[in-house]
């Protein structure tokens, strides 16, 4: 196989849920052992993407291939090869622990028993406990603990965070990061909840209604991304390619951009707008976030 | 791998499973029971005039349980599946998604069919025993088109069962209900033995409409 | 997942069928009404068949097979022997009609009494049956005990162990073989009516296409030959036990004739009734019969023809017909239905699949819905005709599944 070859490719897809787009040809690749955050708000589309990766949902247009197959053809060693994690930590409830193990373990030639009791051990869940019978943070150790023993080359997760309490969101994303330091795997994931992804995600992409907002690595995110507050006399800024949701807050007006100080400074002033105390503030992602996509 | 995917069904219709067979051995136990009390109040020989004259059946209790035995195996097998979307998980397998259908739906089949089966060998047997064969011979032909509904009844319940969107579930019952009543129809022992081909050859055609449920789950239908 | 054209087509055909079936039978039972033929009788007074005809509103009428009208007193006079109880109360029973001294004994025996509908020939049997007595000792059946096969050869089964009465099926075997029966027997017909006054046991045709008689008498078996001419090819026999025992019992033959077998001194004699063509597959037959003569009723799908018979000779008197009367429902179905499923068929006991043609006409609402399909919205040009082309064929069925059926454009 072409070790150039993007992991997961989707080429000029365009949906709609009845009349209302979802996105108009969306397009973007994910390269080999990157850890990709596919990030939006609510209602963004973020599951209708992974639905439509793995081939759950038809597109109005345009395709998406994993490990170069298409969506709706993938061969069962593609399938193999992905480890899925529905929105929800959604597994087969009515196994038990070690039935669930059993079940899952004769499909995947690598299988890894360890990995899973390991994660499940941490826990003190006994082995008989019935899945539905587990908490939320429970359920979604034990879905990883599943992924985790599959070993497979692609991991996509849907809103992993989701339900979860802060101790469980970092112990899952620790559990991530050295997965994925262990040697070239892949993840593409969704999330909703912004806080601890810095940590995690080698990529960002961030989806608008209908749109991609964004696809840059996070760390020249973090780095260029940055918050502007200033002072002015100035009713209202026009729309500028360089500037993100400029906006009075109290007395003061804020503004986000990639540019430098003085390219924002130069950027404002061009309708001839006095600029006074231009202060700039670097971001976490989270912020960075807002920064882009506005508060509502 | 196919024997984890039976593991997986055993597991989701193993309590569906013990109620069915509960409930045939429940209703064999009384229907011999009946039968046995009316050899003794009315002696062989008048039963034996009575069944040759009036053609009553012998096993009213098994007219409508392999149907309901098959709506419960399809229901045990597939609302786990649908619920929060399961199906996605069973689908992403390292298999042919086809043959992983054909797989489940292969159990539930396998399911309804030995216990029916099974019983209806029972009850034959049972039957023989204090009547002549020609009797027994015509129970089984009043038995079986109720005992071919059961299979019927399953693809039927996970044709429904496994369609994606509520209104073409309902649009599904319909021509499925009536389907099923065909299987149901008043008639003497033995009078169904012409439509019995055409029942099999529905019933074999019925097997597949789950597919068509799938493909429709796969292309994202809500 | 990857023959969805086929997954669709194969639901598509099963919803057509269904509908095909499941659209006409709720209109048929809404709509089909009663087939309503005058009652009728032959009048040994008048010497012509007496009508009497009920109207939708039930109001009855009377008349004579010429159309005169008769009232319900000069009815009641004209059929003495349908009435002579209530005519024998009122002190109007003649004496003698044709010559014939009326002796309520005479009334009373030579009665007969006769239904056949194609339904008991064409249903499901359990091909055993009960040799009674035919000469009971205190002239009540009982019950022997024991059933009795008689397809590859003849077995007496005992209820009370289950088992083989070997002694007494010997016995039967070999009274059959000295008759020269041919086993296997291709079907065998008794009375298991247990309301009669006496047995004729069973006439079961042998593998050559003999009849035969078989009854028990006195405990001992009897099997006779009928020794029916070979010009008269059974293929169904109702056994009737009448008071007189005159004959025993109504034979069908393969060319549409309709005999009684006569008991003529230890002999069979076959006499036929002067009726017409009768298909037992299809014809429904009334007797009824007095000393004098037999009204004979057949009816099928074309209407009634009504015959009076000489009782003697079972030659034709007089005759008459009723066309079938119009059907609500045929009307329903000639229009909206051109080719419609069931399942049922009044002339047999079994079940089917029926296709049914009505008429060419209604292939007038095939076209129509064919028509509307053209113009069903969000569908492709090739989806439309080939919509068009299944609404042609299969009607308002086809079209309720073409819009029932999901289908998803690519």
């Amino acid at each position: 196989m072409n070790p150039d070859m993007p992991v997961i490719e989707c080429r000029n897809i365009t949906h709609y849920y009845g009349n209302r787009l979802i996105y108009e040809n969306l397009s973007f690749e994910v390269q080999p052992g990157k850890i990709l955050g596919l990030l939006g708000k609510n209602g963004t589309g973020k599951t209708t993407v992974i639905n439509i990766l793995n081939g759950y949902l038809k597109p109005r247009s345009g395709v998406c291939r994993l490990f170069g197959e298409e969506m709706d053809r993938l061969s069962p060693a593609t399938k193999g090869r992905v480890g899925l994690l529905l929105e929800g930590h959604v597994q087969h409830a009515y196994f038990n622990v070690r039935q669930i193990e059993r079940y899952y373990s004769r499909f995947f030639p690598r299988w890894n028993a360890g990995a899973y009791f390991g994660l499940i051990d941490r826990l003190k869940i006994a082995p008989s406990q019935k899945i539905s019978t587990m908490s939320c943070g429970q359920r979604s150790q034990v879905a990883l603990g599943l992924l985790f023993a599959q070993d497979p080359d692609l991991l996509i997760l849907d809103d992993f965070s989701m339900g979860l309490d802060p101790g469980y969101r970092r112990l899952f994303v620790e559990y991530l990061r050295e997965y994925a330091a262990e040697g070239g795997k892949t993840v593409f994931l969704t999330s909703h909840i912004i806080q601890d992804m810095e940590r995690l995600i080698d990529d960002c992409m961030i989806l608008d209604y209908g749109r991609i907002l964004l696809h840059e690595p996070t760390s020249r995110i973090l780095d260029r991304f940055g918050r502007f507050t200033f002072a002015s006399n100035a009713e209202d800024f026009p729309a500028n390619p360089v500037l993100w949701n400029t906006a009075r807050v109290g007395s003061r007006w804020e503004t986000y951009s990639f540019a430098s100080p003085e390219e924002v400074r130069e950027a404002l002033a061009a309708n001839g707008a006095e600029i006074l105390a231009l202060n700039r503030e670097t971001l976490s992602l989270e912020d960075a976030f807002i920064g882009l996509t506005g508060k509502y | 791998m196919y024997r984890s995917i039976i593991y997986k069904e055993w597991i989701k219709t193993r309590t569906a499973t013990g109620f069915i067979v509960l409930a045939f051995a429940a209703a064999a136990i009384h229907s011999f029971m009946k039968i046995a009390e009316d050899l003794r109040l009315s002696g062989a020989a008048a039963c034996w005039e009575l069944v040759i004259q009036k053609d009553p059946a012998m096993f009213p209790l098994f007219e409508y349980l392999p149907a309901i035995a098959g709506v419960l195996a399809a229901l045990a097998q597939y609302v786990p599946e649908l619920q929060s979307k399961r199906l996605k998980l069973t689908l992403h397998l390292p298999l042919k998604e086809d043959a992983i259908l054909l797989a489940m739906s292969a159990y539930g089949t396998a399911v309804v069919t030995l216990v029916t089966a099974f019983f209806g060998a029972v009850l034959l047997w049972g039957l023989s025993a204090n009547f002549p064969a020609e009797i027994a011979g015509a129970s089984f032909r009043r038995l079986l088109p109720g005992f071919m509904a059961g299979p019927s009844a399953y693809f039927l319940a996970s044709w429904i069962c496994l369609e994606p969107r509520w209104s073409r579930r309902v649009l599904n019952f319909i021509p499925g209900a009536l389907a099923l009543s065909l299987f149901f129809m008043r008639a003497k022992s033995g009078a169904f033995c012409p439509l019995v081909p055409w029942l099999g050859g529905f019933m074999a055609a019925a097997f597949f409409f789950v597919f068509q449920s799938t493909a429709r789950f796969k292309d994202g239908v809500q | 997942m990857k023959n969805k054209k086929t997954l669709y087509l194969l639901v598509l055909l099963f919803v057509t069928l269904v509908a095909l079936w499941g659209l006409p039978e709720p209109a048929r039972m809404l709509s089909t009404s009663r087939t309503r033929y005058p009652f009728v009788y032959f009048s040994s007074v008048e010497k012509k068949l007496m009508f009497r005809s009920a109207d939708e509103r039930d109001n009855v009428s009377f008349r004579d097979d010429e159309g005169r009208a008769f009232s319900k007193r000069e009815y009641d006079l004209s059929l003495p022997l349908l009435n002579y109880r209530q005519l024998t109360v009122n002190g109007e029973m003649p004496d003698s009609i044709d010559g014939v001294a009326i002796d309520p004994r005479l009334l009373r025996t030579k009665q007969v009494n006769f239904r056949y509908s194609p339904s008991e020939k064409n249903a499901p049997r359990t091909e055993l049956y009960i040799m009674y007595e035919s000469q009971p000792k205190d002239a009540k059946l009982e019950s022997p005990g024991d059933v009795f096969r008689m397809k590859d050869g003849i077995e007496f089964i005992d209820a009370r162990t289950n088992t083989v009465n070997a002694e007494k099926s010997e016995r039967f075997a070999a009274s059959l073989a000295k008759a020269g029966f041919a086993f296997p027997s291709q079907w065998t017909y008794g009375n298991l009516n247990i309301r009669k006054p006496y047995d004729e046991g069973y006439f079961s045709l042998d593998a050559h296409g003999a009849l035969f008689h078989v009854k028990m008498v006195n405990g001992r078996p009897f099997a006779r030959n009928t020794n029916l001419d070979a010009s008269i090819e059974p293929v169904h026999f109702s056994p009737v036990e009448p008071a007189d025992k005159r004959f025993y019992g109504f034979l069908f033959d393969r060319s549409g004739k309709v005999y009684i077998v006569e008991e003529n001194g230890g002999k069979y004699k076959p006499l036929r009734l002067d009726i017409g063509n009768f298909d037992p597959d299809t014809d429904e037959l009334t007797v009824l019969g007095n000393f004098l003569y037999w009204t004979v009723a057949v009816q099928n799908a074309a209407g009634k023809r009504f015959y009076a018979l000489n009782a003697e000779s079972l030659s034709r008197v007089r005759e008459a017909s009723v066309p079938a009367p119009a059907n609500r429902w045929d009307a329903t179905a000639a229009r909206l239905f051109p080719v419609y499923l069931s399942f049922r068929d009044k002339h047999s006991e079994y079940l089917a699949p029926r296709l049914h043609f009505t008429r060419a006409s209604a292939l007038m609402a095939n076209l129509a819905a064919a028509l509307l399909m053209l113009f069903v919205p969000r569908r492709t040009r090739r989806k439309r005709i080939f919509d068009s082309l299944y609404t042609l064929l299969f009607g308002i069925a086809g079209a309720i599944a073409l819009l029932v059926v999901p289908y998803k454009k690519r």
